[in-house]
């Protein structure tokens, strides 16, 4: 007697689940802990911040007044006025939405990209790997932002081809790191049932073996999220990103920077904010490999 | 890991202390280390590489100060005045029909590389220039002759007035025939002249540097060498001026004036200059293929408030394309476009029936416009017209305007010519590069007039004449002038600002 079944429902393989009872990991240390919550607050802050700009600016950081440049910070400008008489935070606070769409941009060619990259790589194996791995570290040679430049420079400035660019130099870092994940994961238990049982290949891929891959490649992705903010704002600064008079960090830095001789404190607050946002998103991705027990 | 864990702190305290020492020796050093004698390298910093130091091929005004230490031209226009004078050539006379100039030249100038400097390398120089791209400049010199030794006559096809001032401007610029011979292709690298310099070495992008050339007929540079250190941007040239690194800075950024007065042992020079800012129109391209919205433009901009902005109280608002310094500048026709909103709103409604227009405006990093962009964006935007300003690289902007028609609208800056009539006929001529969309703005009859003018009176009123027919017809908006600032140590004597705004380090060294 032969009994049929569906390899589809049969098969509950171990799905990722962070803080699971089966995984859970121990808390991280108190300092560690701080700097992982502080780090996610600060994160969560000003992308808020560049979310509700809209409603939540004193002003239009556009709206110039020729009458009140470089005014120090008061209780009508919080962070002062710059060059044009421009409310500086209202215009740190919508660059903050142009630095997380920059940021968006790259992770998520980055992360699909690479994901998709690593995926074929560890589970197809044999020379489609080492096909795959070679251009990977063809791409990787390739230092992202002198990419950026080289492609703006020669596409005309933009904020899109420029972090997209960058997306697909780091793609390959998340590839590696995916290709390792599934090379592990190929002869795990839950795998070979489900082979066993006939479920195609590709349904085994990317049902059940890559949930299980991507704790690590979400913490990369973080770390890649802070670099790219910066590749964003130096980009901006050498005037390859958002155009100006859109508001956005790293112009208004470069302009900060152009009138250091007449107000150095204009420089204070997009120098902070990039240098922060960057700092506490890399915090919170530590946070997160701790919290995931990853490394 | 972290290099400011507890263990690790003495360590890192005494590498910081360690750094911190060698720096402050460092400094020191750029202090008092400095050879204080005229025999030390005279040290400049500038922002500004030259495009080529083949007279032939240079194409920025920013070039001058470089050609004029390697080339002696034939004729040299007063610092103060701008009046011509003699240079290599000890005299000129135009005929009384105006249909050819003579040439005297000096005896027993040598080049650098030790031929001689005659009519026949003259001749050789200026056939070679007129050959070239900048040839424009003498498109009316027919013939060019060497009689005898000394003797050089100029053929013209038209009077033109504008010649001579020409022969103290590239076209006039004497490059040794063997030397372009022998480098050929390469001549810009190696360039040989008879001026009071000669070029060391060459590091594109980085540095120039020049070595006295003591054999000059006349009075012989002051310092030994000049090294002229090129910046990125003028911030970093301005903190390398204050840390002692430079002791020369050639146009500092207007803004920075007020700020570097204040500092110890340090001197701000404001200049004239012939430069001014700009915005430049294509008249072949919408909407500024409309007459009325390039002087709808015209009206909306309010120049003092742009001026301060941008410049600070270091530059003068322009109405015409020659500057109040300018010798030919006449002040009985401005303000020319005063500011009238109004007006402006009228005309743009008159050209587009009441709707909105866009614009995209090309610029380039260093023209000011970084300060004055947002204001002229907003201006327009109240007179109906939408502006967004697209930033490249000096040679990708440039290229896109001038010569392919790809944008409307340039935030430029014109570096001027000691005659109006160069500067109106490169801005004007349907066939100059600088006028973007080729168009006929119907002023040839009168610059021609200004062209078979000699004497200065009646020319300064022909010049008078095409302004004004300039201003009706709008094929640029000028903005405010841009002056020649200059940055001078304590430690150096002999720099004198000129009419021309294009700094000679000839005259200056090392006290």
């Amino acid at each position: 007697m032969t009994t049929s079944m569906d390899p589809s429902t049969t098969v509950t393989p171990p799905r990722f689940r962070p803080g699971s009872a089966a995984r859970r990991p121990r808390p991280a240390g108190g300092s560690r802990a701080v700097a992982f919550w502080l780090g996610g607050a600060v994160v969560l802050l000003v992308l808020l911040a560049g979310l509700l700009a809209p409603w939540l600016a004193p002003y239009d950081p556009l709206a110039i007044d020729p009458s009140n440049p470089y005014a120090g910070p008061s209780g009508a400008h919080w962070l002062g006025t710059d060059a044009n008489g421009r409310d500086v935070l209202s215009r740190l606070m919508h660059g903050s939405a142009s630095s997380f769409r920059g940021i968006a941009i790259t992770v998520g060619v980055a992360g699909i990209f690479g994901s998709l990259w690593g995926l074929v790589a560890g589970y197809v194996g044999g020379p489609v790997d080492e096909v795959l791995m070679r251009l990977a570290d063809a791409v990787i040679s390739f230092p992202g932002i002198v990419l950026a430049i080289a492609i703006t420079g020669a596409l005309g400035p933009s904020l899109l081809t420029a972090m997209l660019s960058v997306g697909v130099v780091f793609a390959p870092i998340v590839a590696r790191l995916l290709r390792a994940q599934v090379l592990a994961l190929r002869q795990a238990e839950f795998v070979l049932v489900a082979r066993s049982l006939g479920v195609r290949g590709w349904r085994i891929a990317l049902r059940h073996v890559l949930p299980n891959a991507m704790g690590p490649v979400v913490v990369q992705l973080c770390g890649l999220a802070s670099t790219a903010l910066i590749i964003e704002a130096a980009l901006g600064f050498l005037g390859l990103g958002v155009q100006p008079p859109a508001p956005s960090w790293g112009p208004d830095l470069a302009r900060a920077y152009a009138d250091f001789y007449v107000n150095p404190l204009l420089t204070v607050a997009p120098g902070l904010l990039i240098t922060a946002t960057a700092f506490a998103i890399s915090q919170f991705g530590d946070g997160l490999r701790d919290r995931l027990r990853i490394g | 890991m972290t290099i400011f864990g507890p263990r690790r702190l003495p360590i890192t305290a005494l590498a910081v202390g360690i750094l911190v020492l060698a720096s402050a020796s460092a400094c020191g050093s750029g202090e008092s280390g400095t050879d204080s004698s005229a025999a030390a390298p005279l040290k400049i910093g500038t922002v500004n590489f030259p495009t080529s130091l083949d007279p032939t091929v240079s194409s920025s005004g920013y070039d001058y100060p470089h050609l004029n230490l390697v080339y002696d031209r034939l004729l040299v226009g007063d610092p103060k005045t701008g009046e011509l004078g003699p240079g290599l050539a000890t005299s000129w006379k135009v005929a009384d029909d105006g249909s050819k100039i003579t040439l005297e030249l000096r005896d027993g100038v040598t080049f650098s590389d030790g031929t001689t400097m005659d009519a026949a390398a003259v001749k050789a120089s200026m056939d070679r220039f007129k050959a070239s791209a900048n040839g424009q400049d003498i498109a009316s010199v027919s013939a060019i002759t060497a009689e005898g030794a000394n003797t050089v006559v100029l053929a013209l096809s038209k009077p033109d007035s504008s010649i001579p001032t020409a022969l103290s401007d590239r076209a006039g610029m004497i490059v040794s025939p063997t030397a372009v011979e022998k480098e050929g292709k390469d001549f810009a690298a190696r360039p040989v002249g008879a001026g009071k310099y000669t070029l060391e070495s060459l590091q594109t992008g980085a540095a120039v540097n020049y070595k006295r050339n003591d054999a000059y007929w006349g009075d012989k540079g002051k310092a030994p060498t000049l090294n002229w250190q090129v910046f990125k941007d003028p911030q970093a040239m301005v903190t390398a001026f204050q840390s002692n690194v430079v002791d020369v800075a050639i146009s500092v950024p207007p803004l920075s004036v007020e700020k570097l007065k204040t500092v110890p042992g340090k001197e701000v020079v404001v200049g004239p200059a012939y430069s001014e800012t700009m915005i430049n129109f294509n008249a072949k391209l919408a909407p500024t293929d409309k007459v009325e919205i390039r002087q709808a433009i015209n009206y909306a901009l309010d120049r003092e408030v742009i001026r301060k902005a941008a410049s600070g109280e270091a530059a003068e608002v322009t109405w015409t394309a020659l500057p109040p310094t300018h010798p030919y500048h006449d002040a009985s026709i401005t303000p020319t476009y005063a500011y009238d909103e109004a007006k402006a709103k009228s005309l743009v409604a008159q050209a587009t029936g009441g709707k909105r227009v866009a614009m995209k405006c090309l610029t380039f990093p260093g023209l000011n416009y970084e300060t004055s962009g947002p204001i002229i964006i907003d201006s327009l935007k109240k007179i109906g017209i939408d502006v967004t300003i697209q930033s490249e690289t000096a040679a990708a902007a440039t290229e896109a305007f001038w010569a392919k028609d790809q944008a409307p609208c340039f935030l430029s800056g014109w570096t001027g010519h000691a005659d109006p009539a160069i500067t109106y006929g490169r801005l004007l001529n349907p066939d100059s590069f600088y006028n973007a969309g080729k168009t006929d703005f119907g002023t040839a009859q009168l610059q021609d007039k200004l062209l078979t003018t000699f004497d200065f009176a009646p020319r300064k009123a022909a010049a008078t004449d095409l302004a004004k027919k300039v201003v009706e017809v709008a094929p640029f908006a000028p903005l405010f002038t841009v002056p020649m600032i200059v940055g001078l140590s304590d430690q150096v004597a002999g720099y004198e600002p000129n009419a021309s705004g294009r700094p000679d380090m000839s005259t200056v060294a090392r006290k």
